[in-house]
Formats: C-alpha cells, sequence, structure tokens
C-alpha cells in the first residue's frame, strides 16, 4: 500500500497530445476516480501507470519510487478491464492464482490465499468453473479477485462496470466500495459515467481535453463547478445560451435570469448551465413564465419539458411525490432557480 | 412444406451428386480394388484378398516409407508453425496497409503453380545452383552442399509452399484472443515470454492445431514437390503410391497404400481433435 502521485504525465501521438501534463496526487488508501468523457485521455492515464503504455514525459511515483521506467510485470499493480480480460483456458481457482504464482506463492499457501479473495468477492463456490460458465457479473467479481489476490500497491479500474446491466452495475458499485475500504487499498477508477464517480470515489478528478478541469471530493465537484465545462458535464444541466447583463443573464429579450456566478459583466454571449434539479416550478409568482409541453413519469422523479415564454425549452425534474408532480400539459408555471445555481460560462469552453 | 422440401433438394442436389459421382464412387472402386489378388503374370484377379494389406504393413520396404512420410509431414508442419506464427504475429500488429501488403506477399505464392515453383526451388538448390554457387564464390564452402534430392531439398520446398496455409489460419486465431488479457497477464507479473507461452499459445491452440492438421495432411499426400525435389529414388507414401499405379501398374497394391496413407491421416485428425478439445475446453463451447 502506498500513495500514488503523477507529475506532469503527458502522452503525445505524433502531433496530437492525449495527456497534456497532468500532476496528481492520490493518497495511501483513496478510491479517486478519473472522470471525463471518451477521448479525453483517462484511460491512457490508467495504461501509463500500469506500464502498458509509454508516457512521452513526466514521471509516476509509488510513494516515493519513481517507476515510470518499469515493465508492467515489475510494477506491482492491479488492473481490473472493461473486458474482464479473464483467462478463458483457465479455471476461477487458476486464475485468481495467475498473479500468485508469479510471487513464488504455492502450495497450501496458495489455496488458502486464492480461497480469502474469492470469499471476498462471494465465489468460493465457484472455483472450478470457466470464465465463460459464469454471468457478466461474476466474471468481473473473479478479475477483481484476480486483481487485489497478489496485495497490490495501487489499484487500477478501466471503466470495469460498463458492461454490466443498471442493477448489477449498481451491486459492483457497493462490492468495490467495499473492498476497497477493507483492503486500503489506494485506487484509481476510470469512468466515464458520474454517478459511479460520484458514489465510489473520496475525489473526483474531471477530465476534458487532456487536462484536469476539477480535481476535489464528489460535493464541491457537484456544488462549485470550477468551470462550464464541469457545470455542463456534472448532473443533467439544460444547456442555454445567453447574453450576460450587470448579475443577470439575459435568456431571450426580456427574459432575464439573475445569477450570482457571474463572473465578467460585459455584452458577451454566453453559455448557461441550469441542473434540471436545481429547477422550481410554481403555479405562479415570482420566475420565468412558461408552459408545460411534455410531463414524462420517471419513477422516484418526474421530468417536464417547459417552453418559456418568448424563450427557449428547459427540462425540469422534481419528485414524484412532491406538490408539483402532477402538472399537465399546457399549464402554465413560473420557473425559477436560486441565483447561485445558474452556471455561467464563456460560450466557447462550454462541452 | 412440400415446397420448402423440395427447395432444399434441388439446393443440395448438385453437390450431393457430384460427391457421390466424383468422390464416394471412385472410393468405393478403389477399396474393393485394394482387396483383389494380383500377380505379376496375370495382373489383377478377382479373386479377394488382404495381402496387398499385409504386404505394406509386413514389408520393411513400405514401412520405411510410411514412417519417412510421417516424419517428413512431422518436420514440415514444426517448421510452418516457428516460421509462420512470428509472421502471423507480425501481420497481426503493424499497420494497416503494411497488414495489407504483408497478407498479399503470403497469399502470392499460392498463384503460382506448384510444379513452377518446385522448379524454382531446383534452381536455386541444386549442386551448381544459386546458392551453391554464392557460398562457392564467397568462400564459405569449399564443395557444394547437397541441398537437393535428398530431405533437405523436399523440407525446404514442402515449408515454402504450405507455409501460407499456416500463416492465413494462425491469423485469425490470435485474431481471436480476447482484448486485454495479455495486457492483463502483464500487469499480473509475468515477462513477456512467459505471457507469449501461458497465455497467447494456448488462446492460439485452435489455429495451431486446424493449421497443423492441414499443413501435415497436405504434405504427407504432396506428390510434385517430393518427386521433383527428392528426385526418382527418394520415395514417400504418395510418389510410391504413383509409381505402382503407373510404373509397376499393379494398382491393387497402390490402393491399398493410399488407403493406409488415408487411414493415417483421419486417425490424427481424429487424434488432434482430441486434443484440441482437452486443451480449448475453457475457450470453445
Amino acid at each position: 500500500m502506498t500513495s500514488l502521485s503523477l507529475r506532469s504525465l503527458t502522452k503525445r501521438y505524433d502531433t496530437a497530445t492525449i495527456v497534456n501534463a497532468v500532476s496528481l496526487d492520490v493518497e495511501q488508501g483513496q478510491l479517486v476516480s478519473l472522470l471525463g468523457p471518451s477521448g479525453c485521455g483517462k484511460t491512457t492515464i490508467l495504461r501509463m501507470i500500469a506500464g502498458l503504455l509509454d508516457p512521452t514525459g513526466g514521471q509516476i511515483l509509488f510513494g516515493d519510487e519513481d517507476v515510470t521506467a518499469l515493465p508492467a510485470n515489475r510494477r506491482n499493480v492491479g488492473l481490473v478491464f472493461q473486458s474482464y480480460a479473464l483467462f478463458p483456458h483457465m479455471t476461477v481457482f487458476e486464475n485468481v492464482a495467475f498473479g500468485l504464482r508469479r510471487q513464488g506463492v504455492k502450495g497450501q499457501e496458495l489455496k488458502t490465499r486464492v480461497g480469502e479473495a474469492l470469499e471476498q468477492v462471494r465465489l468460493g463456490a465457484l472455483a472450478e468453473r470457466f470464465p465463460r460458465q459464469l454471468s457478466g457479473g461474476q466474471q468481473q467479481r473473479v478479475a477483481l479477485a484476480r486483481s487485489v489476490a497478489p496485495r497490490p500497491a495501487i489499484l487500477l479500474f478501466d471503466e470495469p462496470l460498463s458492461n454490466l446491466d443498471a442493477q448489477l452495475r449498481e451491486e459492483m458499485q457497493i462490492e468495490i466500495k467495499r473492498l476497497q475500504s477493507e483492503l486500503k487499498l489506494t485506487s484509481l477508477f476510470v469512468t466515464h459515467d458520474q454517478h459511479e464517480a460520484m458514489s465510489l470515489s473520496d475525489r473526483i478528478c474531471l477530465m476534458s481535453g487532456g487536462n484536469i478541469q476539477q480535481f476535489a471530493t464528489p460535493e464541491e465537484v457537484y456544488f462549485s463547478p470550477a468551470n462550464g465545462f464541469v457545470s455542463g458535464f456534472v448532473g443533467s444541466p439544460n444547456k442555454l445560451t445567453g447574453v450576460l447583463r450587470d448579475g443577470a443573464v439575459e435568456l431571450a429579450p426580456g427574459l432575464l435570469l439573475p445569477s450570482s456566478r457571474a463572473v465578467s459583466t460585459g455584452g458577451g454571449r454566453v453559455r448557461v448551465t441550469l441542473r434540471q434539479e436545481d429547477l422550481v416550478l410554481a403555479p405562479q409568482g415570482p420566475g420565468l413564465p412558461g408552459t408545460i409541453t411534455m410531463r414524462i413519469f420517471e419513477g422516484a422523479s418526474v421530468q417536464y419539458i417547459v417552453t418559456l415564454d418568448k424563450g427557449p425549452e428547459v427540462m425540469v425534474r422534481v419528485s414524484s411525490r412532491g406538490a408539483q408532480a402532477d402538472l399537465e400539459k399546457g399549464t402554465a408555471v413560473a420557473v425559477s432557480i436560486p441565483a447561485d445555481r445558474v452556471f455561467v460560462s464563456a460560450e466557447e469552453s462550454a462541452a | 412444406m412440400t415446397r420448402s422440401r423440395s427447395a432444399g433438394v434441388g439446393l443440395i442436389g448438385p453437390a450431393s451428386v457430384l460427391i457421390l459421382a466424383g468422390f464416394l464412387a471412385p472410393t468405393v472402386i478403389m477399396a474393393m480394388l485394394s482387396l483383389r489378388d494380383y500377380s505379376g503374370m496375370h495382373g489383377i484377379g478377382t479373386d479377394w484378398t488382404l495381402s496387398n494389406y499385409i504386404d505394406v504393413l509386413g514389408d520393411w520396404f513400405y514401412m520405411e516409407i510410411v514412417l519417412r512420410t510421417l516424419a517428413l509431414g512431422l518436420v514440415v508442419t514444426v517448421l510452418c508453425l516457428v516460421v509462420g506464427f512470428p509472421l502471423a504475429l507480425f501481420i497481426l500488429r503493424v499497420g494497416p496497409r503494411m497488414q495489407t501488403v504483408a497478407i498479399l506477399l503470403v497469399i502470392f505464392p499460392l498463384l503460382c503453380n506448384i510444379v513452377v515453383r518446385s522448379f524454382g526451388w531446383m534452381v536455386l538448390l541444386s549442386p551448381r545452383g544459386v546458392i551453391n554457387d554464392a557460398l562457392l564464390n564467397i568462400g564459405l564452402i569449399s564443395e557444394p552442399l547437397d541441398l537437393m534430392y535428398n530431405l533437405t531439398g523436399v523440407i525446404i520446398g514442402l515449408v515454402q509452399i504450405y507455409l501460407p496455409f499456416m500463416v492465413l489460419l494462425l491469423v485469425p486465431a490470435l485474431q481471436n484472443i480476447p482484448a486485454d488479457v495479455e495486457a492483463a497477464a502483464l500487469t499480473l507479473r509475468s515477462s513477456r515470454a512467459r505471457v507469449f507461452f501461458t497465455i497467447t499459445v494456448p488462446l492460439a491452440s485452435p489455429g495451431i492445431i486446424t493449421g497443423s492438421i492441414l499443413v501435415f495432411v497436405l504434405s504427407i499426400s504432396a506428390l510434385v514437390t517430393p518427386r521433383m525435389l527428392g528426385g526418382p529414388t527418394y520415395r514417400v507414401m504418395a510418389t510410391q503410391i504413383y509409381d505402382e499405379f503407373m510404373t509397376n501398374l499393379n494398382w491393387p497394391s497402390g490402393a491399398a497404400l493410399a488407403f493406409v496413407l488415408t487411414f493415417i491421416a483421419l486417425a490424427l485428425i481424429w487424434a488432434a481433435n482430441r486434443v484440441a478439445a482437452h486443451l480449448t475446453r475453457g475457450i470453445s463451447a
């Protein structure tokens, strides 16, 4: 167990910069997510840490040890792949034993260690099966056991839940979180799914275009996005454009939205991001007037599409047990939003 | 129902006729022929006998030919595998443009007639051929090497001729290895050599086995190349069968020899499939 540090880690192919001088510290025992859209460089970073890709520049440190030049097989990392990457010609037992045998573990100790690892993922009974005889979720649990069994210094996850269905994904999230905190493994978790990142991470590193956009706790990323990219990526935001006027955004002529986050006061066009769950609906009163044009029941929540008078459409999400859950299509409403929840950014920097 | 059935018969009809008339009937005729008695005086007789088979299996002259043929097949198969595996890996891992070029280069020799290719090798390998001349001229050797009219020549020729089949079967087998599996083994503390032998080779085993069976069967039944590069006195089963039929006019003996060759091939295919089933029991359903 050790901490993980990246120092100006860079990866370039010809002229394309995939990872741009990324520096990052993961404290011992913490789980950090690399979150971002596809092509943001997160998987490239992970593969460089594992030693499967050579960085163009920069350093990778495990604790105080510089491992940048070490080959993958001498780095002492565990890596859980999206595709599971189990060895199809070996039984579950042999899969988990694979890394342990390389460490010279054998005989009774090997059996015990493999048994322990399989118990940790609750698969003790399936040791003699072949991977193809298991479900996707079971296969990923074997992959998890295989990567933690040799007690790696750093545990890496490359979108491990993307191939699982929604319910299984939630179960596996809990499984990973439990195992990671029990074993106090320093972990880096790559994902494009913000819910996964939010629920698993001690800290989130939000990336775009090979650069870190924000590195903070899930709460900070959600409540205080560092820039327009972050506010546009986290939550399920409405993305609108407007013109900045004295602490408010004019979405359409005469349609003013006060914002305490308006950074500059000029006449420039800006991108506005409004989280669906931050918008408040009322039958009348202060706020922007509009009409409900669609109601979508989602179970725990209800989503409305509201056309603002003289303005754009916005999506609003409310609790399905709340007072505003049963508004009919065509109902006139007033849409309001706290001024500190109106995120404003320069138009081009938004995603 | 009746319409789809008649359509089905129509679809498999031509192929069935072709197989019955072109393969099954001649095979039955040859099988019967191999059980006829033969004497130098009277030619093919009308009595049934097993003596043709007993002669082949009991005569050291024939057994030597059988063993030589099997050894030849084994050596050619192993060499094709050793040469073909790195080539297949190369084809798989180079860029798309190089890949097309490489595959074309592998297929290209197949477009050339086997007699022409064997003649090409004769030009290269003969005692005063290109290779010996070159080696003599630079002083590496003082006398021409015996590269032709022996096992060496036949092996060189057959490896070159059947290498494309091996490579073309290995490429898809290697392609089928699931993504990231080798990377996973690397992160589990295995050196590249260990990953190759414990992961890559076992997972490519379906292709290795199919390719090996194909090259082996083609090698033990090859006629033109052993005759041309081995010379008139170098005997393998295919050349011996040819001689029994065409020179000795002993058709029953040639037919018996041909069936022995067939049974050896079938037995080996069966055994290889059993081995393959065991090795790949985790991979294929």
